[in-house]
């Protein structure tokens, strides 16, 4: 083991190599996406696919790890301060870093071998766990929100969600639902920007990369599926949320058959 | 060309203990998957879906082998991989002190394998060992002349184990 592992020996005696060979992908990497990768990249990852179609701006900087005021005034894309932030950390590490979306290049993402999704609408959310179950890849999703409210302090709150293939997904644990999805189409153009605070999405982030590492190297002997957790910032705590608790452990996934996976196909009759 | 597979500890769970069951006289047991695919530039992913043992009395006594299944077994997985249009593995577990294919599994996939290719070129077919510590996988592609060695095999689940070839 390398001597920059040394301190994470109880991760296992393979957890170099398998980190070493894992394929990660981080979609969005702003406020969260950039605590992940940072994390990532001193662990031991060395395979990334990254995403975000963003230039840094200065309303980033109150969060975004790695982003400097020189990235604000060259309109440095986030990809690019993420990458930096890796590189410093591994020379040799294996970056495909897309300045799109990930639905303009998808195809990256099926060699992934688990995808933490750092995206701001339930739509994003809801596309990129269709293509991780799609491709049989767990998906972490992670997000912040606050919320107004009147004549009280701000609200704080967010969630870390674990889907495994296999598993109950987002909608089963209702925090994906029609509901949600209509109301977000209603609310197009009319958003606004989102709140968001660097603690926050480090206390976030953090967690998830835990979940990862755990799922990868099973060093607790626990790693479970599937994991809603909730945020409550003004308290700062997370717990499990109450979905999660009382949901019906045998129920099958309605959502994500077992059998539709791969390339869609035509099936013969 | 580079293939891959990956299936959720789920079904792997499910082929394990049913691959686990002693045979009357056989030693060990096979069976096959059918696998949905993808296929990106030069990479290939199996994704196994589908789980056929291989029925009792099709095995053969055979002691000079772990298992040896007859002709209608073998028909009954062609035909199955011919009317799904599905990429197939033949599958049996190791232990994990012999964690990879032995020299007769690698002699007999020769002669097996190619006769699920006839039947569907499109897309690939192979053969796959599972162990408690990891897996490797066999694969056929299409277009290409011979077998080659899966880059990885991962069992998707709480936890994910992969499996990787040293480059």
């Amino acid at each position: 083991m390398k001597d920059r592992y040394s301190r994470q020996s109880f991760l296992g005696p393979r957890s170099e190599e398998m980190l070493g060979n894992v394929v990660v992908g981080v979609v969005g990497l702003g406020g969260g996406g950039s605590h992940i990768v940072q994390q990532l990249a001193h662990i031991g990852i060395e395979k990334f696919v990254l995403y975000d179609a963003d230039k840094v701006e200065e309303s980033n900087l109150n969060r975004l790890v790695g982003a400097t005021l020189d990235d604000v005034v060259r309109a440095a894309p986030k990809t690019e301060v993420a990458t930096r932030v890796i590189r410093g950390l591994n020379r040799d590490a294996e970056i495909s870093a897309h300045k799109s979306r990930w639905q303009e290049a998808a195809d990256d993402l099926q060699r992934c071998d688990v995808v933490f999704g750092c995206v701001d609408s339930f739509s994003e959310r809801d596309q990129l766990e269709r293509q991780c179950r799609r491709f049989v890849i767990p998906y972490l999703d992670l997000g912040m929100d606050i919320h107004a409210a009147e004549g009280d302090a701000p609200v704080m709150g967010g969630q870390i969600i674990l889907s495994m293939p296999g598993e109950a997904c987002t909608r089963c644990l209702g925090f994906i639902t029609e509901k949600n999805l209509a109301e977000e189409e209603g609310r197009y153009g009319d958003a606004g920007p989102r709140p968001q605070v660097v603690w926050a999405n480090g206390v976030l982030a953090s967690t998830a990369v835990g979940i990862a590492i755990e799922l990868l190297t099973n060093w607790t002997r626990r790693a479970h599926a599937p994991i809603y957790l909730e945020y409550r910032g003004n308290e700062h705590r997370i717990a499990e949320h109450p979905r999660a608790i009382y949901r019906d452990r045998a129920a099958q996934c309605p959502h994500y058959p077992p059998h539709e996976v791969g390339e869609t196909r035509m099936h013969p009759l | 060309m580079t293939c891959s597979v990956r299936m959720t500890r789920k079904f792997a769970d499910v082929v394990v203990r049913d691959l686990r069951r002693q045979h009357p006289w056989a030693f060990e047991r096979v069976g096959f998957l059918y696998c949905e695919t993808a296929h990106v530039g030069d990479h290939w992913t199996m994704y196994p879906t589908h789980y056929d043992p291989v029925a009792e009395e099709r095995y053969l006594h055979d002691e000079s082998v772990g298992a040896a299944i007859d002709g209608a077994a073998v028909r009954r997985a062609i035909q199955r991989a011919l009317d799904t249009r599905l990429g197939t593995l033949h599958v049996h577990l190791h232990s994990s002190l012999v964690p990879d294919f032995g020299k007769l599994d690698l002699d007999e996939q020769e002669r097996l394998i190619p006769s699920f290719i006839a039947v569907n070129r499109a897309v690939p077919h192979g053969a796959l060992v599972l162990f408690d510590s990891g897996a490797r996988a066999r694969i056929w592609c299409p277009g290409t002349r011979g077998s080659q060695r899966a880059s990885r095999v991962a069992v998707v689940g709480t936890p994910t184990q992969l499996s990787w070839e040293a480059p």
